[in-house]
């Protein structure tokens, strides 16, 4: 048959009734073929799309299929008288609610956070009466030679003052002596007694955990302690006339 | 195919290929069978993927991990039952704002009789608290939280089951060490103690970025709203590694077991740097660290 070229390269057949250009069969054949690898790549990659964020999706599918219709509890609700129930349920409330506020202090107490290495005394009411900084345990684990070793971390949960001292004297235990080198002395030997160290006021906690004041004042706000808390002089004062014995004392 | 590849000695397009692509798409645009026949080999398989790991499988999903006992077998012995009235609604909307409030105080009792220190998740008032023997010693404000669709998605129901007792931790991951511990050998003598350094250890400024994983599939994570710093970036990807590992799952087990029961429940906190450090110091290691939650409330 004979043929002519268009401008694009196309052929064309002369006899053609109608003069339109017609793509050739092998231009229509690589279409259909980059179609399909198209389609297939699209394909692919929504799917991978979908189980990439799976765990999404099916949340987003729960709420078309769940939703929280209460109707299974109201007819639980329904089933029982609704009134009766309503005035035991808010009975139940208050008397949880009171056992709860009972385990609440009753007087002056005091909150210490170890992270932060501040504190907070609070009024019977749980107003805030004063907050400031402190040092509390540095989390140093001291090894000594004889298969002895101490942890200096201040204790955590709720504590009571169990005894008020003023100028207190400070006994210094068997590591004080092994953290400074130093031989450690008979219990009662005079070297173990130290004057002011502790400052004007200390406030026991038992094992040996005190608040009390400090020489380094320059630390207040840092862990450096071996696990007793201690307070600037101001605060000091302050905290150890507010707070009787058997106050609570919260350390977190 | 060779005409849509062909270059010039330039390696630019030649004016045949961009002839060849403009046909191409006049070509198609065409057709609409051809354009039919994209659409239907690009969305089959997606759209398979999607109806057997994500619809079919959502809609049999329970989505709380434990479920309420059914109250038909109470219902049996009723004679008639009796079904809620549009006119009750708000009364027993109210009625189950109150057993959650009692649920929440139950449990907050409960803890408050241990001595442990433990957390308080309050989504009403955006807020978790670190309490101790009933007092909130700390208040954290969540400046902003995401919440699994599952918690809005459980029946009242279920979620009162699933919230009835303390979570317990079972595992956690984080940025910063549960404790800064810092090992010191004893010295020998005065001179080797003199030779120690004495200053003490600098605030910590490490970001804070942990994950608690508690019982009953729940999953908090906490980070902080302060932006991290750049020499922070190593310890932040291995930490996002290992958090990954906690929903991550395989291609089979994605397919084959599209929604497991054990799906992790994900609740994501953000608070400031200092309230997320001193949760994560304060809160006791695994089984005696325990979390209530107080859910939004139930008209909402």
């Amino acid at each position: 048959m004979n043929q002519l070229r268009n401008t694009s390269g196309q052929s064309e057949s002369v006899n053609s009734p109608i003069k339109k250009p017609k793509p050739n069969a092998k231009r229509v054949r690589n279409a259909r073929f980059i179609i399909l690898i198209f389609g297939l790549l699209t394909s692919i990659m929504l799917s991978a799309f979908v189980i990439k964020n799976q765990l999404i999706l099916q949340e987003k599918a729960l709420l078309i299929f769940h939703s929280n219709d209460h109707a299974k509890s109201f007819d639980r609700i329904a089933s029982r008288s609704p009134k009766k129930y309503d005035v035991s349920l808010s009975k139940d409330i208050d008397n949880t609610d009171k056992a709860l506020k009972a385990f609440l202090p009753k007087q002056t107490y005091i909150v210490i956070n170890t992270t932060g290495n501040n504190f907070k005394l609070f009024d019977a009411n749980g107003k805030a009466l004063r907050e400031g900084l402190v040092s509390t345990g540095s989390f140093t684990i001291l090894k000594a030679g004889d298969n002895r070793q101490w942890m200096f971390k201040t204790p955590r949960g709720q504590l009571k003052i169990l005894r008020k001292t003023k100028d207190p004297v400070w006994k210094r235990p068997d590591w004080a002596f092994i953290e400074e080198g130093l031989k450690v002395p008979s219990a009662n030997h005079p070297s173990r007694f130290e004057y002011g160290t502790l400052g004007d006021y200390s406030m026991s906690l038992g094992d040996g955990y005190m608040i009390h004041g400090t020489l380094y004042k320059r630390f207040l706000g840092l862990p450096v302690t071996h696990g007793c808390i201690r307070m600037g002089d101001e605060d000091l004062e302050d905290v150890f006339n507010t707070l009787k014995i058997g106050s609570k004392v919260y350390i977190y | 195919m060779n005409s849509f590849s062909q270059k010039d000695s330039n390696g630019q397009h030649t004016d045949k290929q961009q002839n060849a692509i403009l046909w191409f798409f006049s070509w198609f645009i065409r057709r609409p069978g051809m354009q039919l026949l994209f659409l239907i080999i690009a969305i089959t398989l997606p759209a398979i993927i999607i109806a057997l790991t994500v619809l079919i499988p959502a809609a049999a999903f329970s989505p709380m991990p434990v479920k309420a006992e059914s109250n038909d077998k109470a219902d049996s012995t009723l004679t008639k039952k009796v079904e809620a009235t549009a006119d009750q609604h708000p009364l027993y909307l109210n009625i189950l704002n109150k057993e959650q409030k009692l649920s929440f105080f139950q449990n907050r009792l409960e803890l408050a009789r241990q001595d442990s220190i433990y957390l308080v998740l309050n989504l009403q008032d955006s807020v978790l608290d670190i309490e101790i023997k009933g007092l909130p010693v700390q208040r954290c404000k969540i400046q902003s939280y995401n919440a699994s669709s599952r918690l809005k998605a459980a029946q009242h129901e279920d979620l009162q089951k699933w919230l009835e007792t303390p979570f317990t931790l079972q595992g956690e991951i984080s940025t910063i060490p549960k404790v800064p511990v810092l090992l010191v050998d004893a010295p020998k003598d005065t001179t080797e103690a003199a030779k120690l350094p004495k200053k003490p250890m600098e605030p910590e400024k490490t970001a804070v970025f942990f994950t608690l994983l508690f019982d009953k599939n729940l999953v908090i994570e906490i980070e902080q709203t302060e932006t991290i710093l750049p020499e922070e970036e190593g310890l932040m990807l291995n930490y996002q590694h290992r958090f990954d590992s906690i929903f991550s799952r395989t291609l089979m087990q994605k397919i084959t077991q599209p929604m497991p029961q054990q799906l992790p429940i994900h609740i994501k906190l953000r608070m400031n740097e200092g309230d997320a450090r001193a949760i994560y110091r304060s809160i006791p290691h695994s089984k005696y660290a325990k979390l209530i939650i107080n859910p939004l409330d139930e008209s909402m």
